[in-house]
């Protein structure tokens, strides 16, 4: 697990402050959330379907406007500056709509070039990552032709590419092969490391608590718990404190 | 080499024909009936077309504007082509050849129908995503099948009866037939649409399944159906061609009959549909009712029974898995945006062949003006008595008649989220979009300066016009094009025809052209005694104003508010 104890001088990669988001049918899908992402941490997102757990990646990664608060990336709002913000982050999407018309090894090439990322790093890049993926061979195959697992895999790697000082992935483990789970947690820990954050939601509390040193419970929209793993658990499995926790919740509504 | 096709399901027609002894499974709930199986999944088709269902659910008042700004667009659109057909019906009464106005429509209508099927019909009633959704549910494969068939019809007969309708009137009023003409004319415009698309089927499937054992797939596809307008506009101008001076009243009361033999052969629904209205003639009803009927449900049934082997020819895509790392090329982020949008472009054989008309149709004009001359096009165009210095302005017409643009951020579709999360600017992507258009538009514009200029041989203003304008407009449309798209941009669509054929932006784009091309037309027309330069330099002032303005305010805006 990587992070460690909080602040002491380690920089935010992503801070949420009081992001609040409605939809054009008057329904809030995020309400007053906060929250931050220290370097070094391995954050989890958790929450029921609909809690509003993509809405908020999706304003993170600037997909989607919101109304109140603000979204800082490495220090930059993503509304001031969406562009350096983009710049310094990587997103994949829980379903990875990629252009189909491309081939792997095309589409890859495009995201490097995009990122301005010099011929030799992209190459090198590309062939660490498509070789621990198993994916090298069919990059010149048409996207149209992946698999779900082959496309998560592409994204994973065209996240990468730019070796992004923040990674937000949404469900990232759904559809992924056991051996690419296994590349994906160590690539993950590998970035906490080296300096950089990650930041992803998911259903799977296990991986959950194995995996991230932080984690956030969002309900309807709003934070109910965030905070160190071992802290937030103390002692307990997290399954058993999600429960606790939504269930309290539901009580108190 | 391994050939990767969507998984056959042999399984799935057994288990559904396990659980269908025709009163549902052992044990298991009973089975609709076949029809209310058909009416089902064809509602459940209906509801989705024409984003109808989101209309009647969404709670976003943007969207309910959308739709009502796109409802009152189909409508203007609607009524400007009635008044086209009752005038034209009414000028045909006018020359004493009323007498040909329903096999006219009928046979105008059921071309309108083959050509807009043609690009639709193939990837509708192919579609093997939603099957395979469908086949696991207790529903036969031919229920699947015939209610694909039958959400084409209805939206095809609903084509038909509105653009039948005003001219038939016309000719109801002024040829004041008995009752037994509305009951013949209903039953025959909703038989209309079964031909056409059968052989818009039948065309659309042959040319998926040629293009689809291709490497470029999408580009033979465009060809053929390219190949295939065009001997159509072919046989349509060859056929046509009659010299003014020929159109005495005696040639007039023969071309009516003229007319009908030509229908004949080439249609003869039309002339039985015609016969039956006009001379109230049960056989050709019966002929008409029998062949139409007959044909339809004896093509269903076929495709029916072959359905998942057609499906799975279609659809099989080719997979090497024999990729090796090799040198990579690196392109500056606008040349990377271009090339990538290039290739979505011709990934795309609707898109393609929606747009390369316009620049088709330049080439054409202005090898007609060439190989013919200006009276043959002016035969051609239907209208004579212009001065040949307009002709730079008819090409920049044609040029700006359907950029790719207009439809070019809806098809990002599901994909918009990469581009969104990409470190690029709102002017980057759209810039790259504008000259995609502009490179599918230069060979076309090429060839038409090459040929206006030889054929005309102008002076240096009038080459300058020649060259200049239809850049001006084709500036024009571009930009347009990405205007309306930012108005209407729609993501959420599983079939490109939606996107391509059916958005409101293409339809926009279509009125823009209209409201820009009237102006220069009518000063044309009523302002006598003013120099064709004077009305072209203010023309392409305008549109070089209005590109400018609206280059601008499209760069303004953020990826992030669409």
């Amino acid at each position: 697990m990587c992070g460690g104890p909080h602040g002491k001088g380690r920089l935010h990669m992503l801070t949420i402050q009081n992001l609040t988001k409605t939809y054009g049918g008057g329904k809030t899908a995020v309400s007053h959330l906060s929250l931050s992402v220290e370097a070094g941490d391995i954050y989890g997102f958790i929450g029921h379907n609909g809690a509003g757990k993509t809405t908020t990646i999706k304003a993170i990664v600037g997909i989607l406007a919101f109304e109140e608060g603000d979204i800082l990336i490495d220090g930059v709002s993503i509304r001031q500056d969406p562009l350096q913000c983009k710049s310094k982050l990587a997103y994949i999407p829980d379903n990875p709509d990629l252009y189909d018309y491309l081939t792997g090894i095309q589409y890859l090439n495009f995201i490097a070039d995009i990122f301005r990322i010099p011929q030799r790093e992209r190459q090198s890049r590309i062939t660490t990552y498509a070789e621990a993926f198993d994916l090298t061979a069919s990059l010149g195959d048409l996207i149209s032709s992946y698999s779900h697992g082959m496309k998560q895999k592409l994204a994973i790697i065209s996240a990468l590419i730019h070796d992004p000082k923040l990674l937000i992935l949404d469900e990232p483990f759904v559809g992924l092969d056991p051996e690419a789970i296994l590349t994906l947690k160590r690539l993950m820990r590998e970035r906490c490391a080296q300096g950089a954050a990650v930041f992803f939601s998911t259903h799977v509390l296990d991986v959950a608590e194995k995996l991230c040193n932080k984690v956030a419970i969002i309900k309807q929209g709003e934070l109910v718990a965030s905070g160190l793993t071992e802290e937030l658990t103390g002692g307990k499995s997290l399954e058993e404190v999600f429960m606790e926790v939504v269930n309290h919740e539901q009580t108190n509504a | 080499m391994s050939r990767r096709t969507p998984e056959a399901r042999p399984h799935a027609k057994e288990s559904t024909a396990n659980q269908t002894p025709e009163n549902g499974s052992a044990g298991g709930p009973a089975r609709r009936s076949p029809l209310r199986e058909i009416l089902t999944l064809t509602a459940v088709s209906l509801r989705g077309m024409f984003g109808a269902n989101e209309l009647f659910h969404t709670k976003e008042r943007r969207k309910l504007l959308t739709r009502a700004a796109l409802g009152v667009l189909y409508v203007l659109l609607y009524v400007m082509l009635a008044v086209y057909i009752v005038i034209a019906a009414e000028g045909l009464v006018q020359i004493g050849m009323a007498g040909v106005i329903p096999e006219i429509l009928y046979l105008m209508t059921s071309l309108v129908i083959l050509f807009f099927s043609i690009f639709k019909a193939g990837e509708i009633i192919f579609e093997l995503h939603t099957y395979e959704l469908l086949i696991s549910l207790p529903v036969t494969k031919s229920s699947i099948v015939i209610s694909r068939f039958l959400t084409m019809y209805v939206t095809n007969a609903a084509l038909g009866v509105l653009v039948l309708t005003p001219g038939l009137a016309v000719y109801a009023l002024r040829e004041q037939p008995g009752a037994l003409f509305y009951v013949l004319a209903l039953v025959g415009m909703l038989l209309l649409p079964m031909i056409p698309l059968i052989l818009a089927t039948a065309c659309g499937a042959l040319i998926m399944a040629v293009g689809s054992r291709m490497r470029h797939k999408s580009l033979v596809i465009s060809a053929l159906v390219l190949l295939l307008v065009l001997g159509f506009l072919l046989s349509g101008s060859v056929l046509g061609g009659l010299d003014e001076s020929e159109l005495t009243m005696e040639v007039l009361l023969d071309v009516t009959r003229l007319i009908s033999v030509w229908i004949g052969r080439l249609y003869p629904m039309a002339v039985w549909f015609n016969r039956s209205l006009v001379e109230l003639d049960g056989c050709a009803f019966l002929l008409l009712a029998g062949v139409s009927l007959g044909s339809f449900l004896a093509v269903t049934a076929a495709i029916s029974a072959a359905f998942t082997q057609i499906c799975n020819a279609l659809a099989a895509t080719t997979a090497k898995h024999n990729y090796r790392m090799r040198t990579l090329r690196t392109s500056s982020v606008r040349r990377a945006l271009y090339k990538r949008e290039l290739k979505r472009y011709f990934a795309s054989s609707i898109y393609v062949t929606n747009t390369l008309i316009s620049p088709l149709m330049m080439a054409a004009a202005s090898g007609t003006l060439f190989f013919m001359g200006w009276g043959k096009l002016e035969l051609l165009l239907g209208f004579t008595g212009i001065p040949q210095e307009l002709f730079p302005l008819l090409l920049g017409m044609i040029a700006a008649l359907m950029p790719t643009t207009a439809c070019s951020i809806s098809m990002e579709g599901r994909q918009w989220w990469i581009t969104r999360t990409l470190p690029v600017t709102s002017r980057e992507v759209f810039d790259s979009k504008i000259l995609v258009n502009l490179t599918v538009v230069l060979p076309g514009y090429l060839v038409s300066v090459v040929f206006s200029l030889l054929a005309l041989r102008p002076d240096a203003l009038g080459a300058f016009w020649i060259i200049a304008l239809p850049v001006i407009y084709v500036l024009f449309s571009s930009v347009i094009g990405i205007t309306v798209n930012l108005l209407f941009p729609v993501f959420e669509w599983e079939n490109e025809t939606r996107v391509v054929k059916q958005s409101a932006s293409v339809s926009l784009i279509l009125l823009v052209d209209l409201a820009v091309d009237v102006p220069p037309v009518l000063a044309i027309l009523f302002i006598k005694g003013v120099s064709v330069h004077v009305i072209l330099g203010v023309t392409a002032a305008v549109l070089l104003m209005l590109t400018g303005f609206f280059y601008y305010r499209n760069g303004k805006r953020e990826l992030l508010d669409l």
